[in-house]
C-alpha cells in the first residue's frame, strides 16, 4: 500500500515537472493570443466509467487565423484530433504545431462537408492553427486523449543459469555429454588395461 | 381585373414567402453545429474501435512529430539480472507484483527522460529563433534579449527541478529492487540484490543522470 501511494507521487510529481515545462508553441507575436482547449472526461452514454478525456469545441471564425493549444497529453496515451465542417462553402487548412508557429509537423484541409482527422501520440500539450480562407468559417474542433496504453517492454531478467553464478547448473544443461564422455573414457581406460595385460 | 391583380400579387407574395423560409432552412441545415458535432463523435467512435482491434498497443500509434523522443527500456548485457523465480510458480504473486513496480518506475524515467529532451529542444528552438528573428529589428532585438534571458533562466531552473525527480526516482527503483531482492531470498538467489539488482541500480543510475 505504502509503495503504491509513493508511486502515485512519484506520477503527480512528473506531472508537476511537465507544467513546469513550457506549454504551448513559442512565438515573439504579441498579436499571436493562442486560446487553451479544456479537456473534460470522456464518458458515453450508457458507459459505466468514462474513456479518456475530450475536449469538443464549436467555432465560428472571423479572423484570417485562429491559434489554439491544448495540454496535458501523455506520450503512453493515443490521441486523436479532428477538425469537421458541415458548410458546403468551407475552405479551412489546419496546421498542428510543436515547438512554434512556423514549423508544422502535421498539416489539412477542409473544403466543404467535410472532416480531417489525425492521430498520433506526444508528451505535453501541442498547437492548432486554422487559417480560414473564406469568412467567416464554422467549424468543430475535438481533441481526445485516452488512458495510457500498456507496451511491451523489454525483460531485464536473463535465467538465473546463464548468470555464471551456479556450477551445478552447467552440469545439468551438459548431462548427456557428461554422461557420454564418462562412458566413453571408462571404455578407453578398460581397453587399455585389456591391452597391458596382453602385452605383460 | 382588380380581382386578378390581387390575385397574382397573392401568389407572388406567397412564392416569396416559401423561398424565404427555404433559406431559413438551408442555413440552418447546412451549418447545423450538431450535424457536424454528431459528425465528429462518429469518427472519433471509429477511431476508438481501431485502436481496440489492435488491443491497445502503444507501437501502433505514430508519433507526432518525426523526430519525437522515444524512450529507451533497453539495458545492456551486463545490467541484465539474473533471476530464479521468473518462471517459478511458487514466488510468482511475489515476483510479479515487484517486477510490476519495477516495470511502472522504468516507464517514469523514459517519460522524464523524454520531457528533459524534449523542453531542451523546445528552449534550443524558441532561442534559435528569437536569435534569427531580433536580427531584423533592432527594438525587437532589444526585446528578445530580456526575453532570451527569462529563457535561459526558466531552464536552469527545470534542470533542478529534473535533479530532484530523478533522485526521488532513483529512491523508488532501488526500493523496487529490493522488493525483488527479498522474493529471490525466499525461493531462489539470497544475495540476490548484492550480486544482481545493484549492478542494474548502477547501470540506470548512469542512464537517467543529466550530464548537460
Amino acid at each position: 500500500m505504502k509503495i503504491k501511494t509513493n508511486l502515485l507521487l512519484l506520477f503527480a510529481l512528473l506531472l508537476v515537472l511537465q507544467k513546469k515545462a513550457a506549454a504551448q508553441p513559442f512565438n515573439l507575436d504579441d498579436r499571436i493570443a493562442p486560446v487553451e482547449l479544456n479537456f473534460e472526461e470522456y464518458k458515453k452514454e450508457g458507459a459505466d466509467k468514462p474513456k479518456g478525456r475530450i475536449s469538443m469545441n464549436t467555432i465560428s471564425q472571423e479572423n484570417d487565423t485562429a491559434y489554439y493549444y491544448i495540454k496535458g497529453l501523455s506520450m503512453y496515451a493515443p490521441t486523436y484530433f479532428s477538425l469537421n465542417s458541415t458548410d458546403p462553402a468551407a475552405d479551412i487548412k489546419v496546421n498542428l504545431c510543436k515547438e512554434n508557429w512556423h514549423t508544422f509537423h502535421q498539416t489539412g484541409n477542409v473544403k466543404g462537408k467535410n472532416i480531417w482527422k489525425s492521430n498520433f501520440k506526444t508528451e505535453g500539450d501541442f498547437g492548432i492553427m486554422v487559417i480560414a480562407n473564406k469568412k467567416p468559417a464554422h467549424y468543430v474542433l475535438l481533441v481526445w486523449t485516452g488512458d495510457e496504453m500498456k507496451i511491451d517492454m523489454p525483460s531485464v531478467f536473463k535465467p538465473a543459469s546463464g548468470a555464471g553464478g551456479s556450477g551445478d547448473s552447467w552440469f545439468k544443461k551438459n548431462s548427456i555429454v557428461v554422461i557420454i564422455g564418462a562412458i566413453a573414457l571408462l571404455i578407453i581406460a578398460f581397453l587399455l588395461y585389456k591391452l597391458k595385460k596382453k602385452k605383460s | 381585373m382588380k380581382k386578378k391583380f390581387i390575385l397574382i400579387l397573392s401568389v407572388l407574395l406567397l412564392t416569396a414567402a416559401i423561398h424565404a423560409q427555404d433559406d431559413d432552412l438551408s442555413i440552418g441545415g447546412e451549418n447545423d453545429p450538431a450535424e457536424a458535432v454528431n459528425d465528429a463523435y462518429e469518427n472519433l467512435q471509429g477511431y476508438m474501435d481501431w485502436l481496440e482491434e489492435r488491443r491497445n498497443e502503444w507501437n501502433t500509434i505514430q508519433n507526432f512529430e518525426p523526430n519525437a523522443c522515444a524512450p529507451d527500456f533497453s539495458a545492456s548485457s551486463g545490467a541484465m539480472m539474473a533471476s530464479t523465480c521468473a518462471g517459478n510458480p511458487s514466488c510468482s504473486e511475489c515476483y510479479e507484483r515487484a517486477v510490476g513496480e519495477l516495470n511502472f518506475i522504468r516507464r517514469q524515467l523514459g517519460r522524464l527522460s523524454c520531457i528533459y529532451s524534449n523542453t531542451k529542444n523546445f528552449n534550443e528552438s524558441a532561442l534559435a529563433f528569437g536569435d534569427n528573428m531580433s536580427g531584423i529589428h533592432a527594438v525587437t532585438g532589444i526585446a528578445w534579449q530580456n526575453e532570451r534571458g527569462g529563457i535561459v533562466a526558466e531552464f536552469n531552473h527545470f534542470k533542478q527541478t529534473y535533479d530532484k525527480k530523478y533522485v526521488d526516482m532513483m529512491g523508488a527503483l532501488q526500493r523496487a529492487l529490493q522488493s525483488i531482492g527479498t522474493c529471490e531470498m525466499q525461493y531462489g538467489l539470497p544475495d540476490w540484490y548484492q550480486r544482481f539488482g545493484f549492478i542494474y541500480f548502477e547501470f540506470m543510475k548512469d542512464k537517467y543522470k543529466r550530464t548537460d
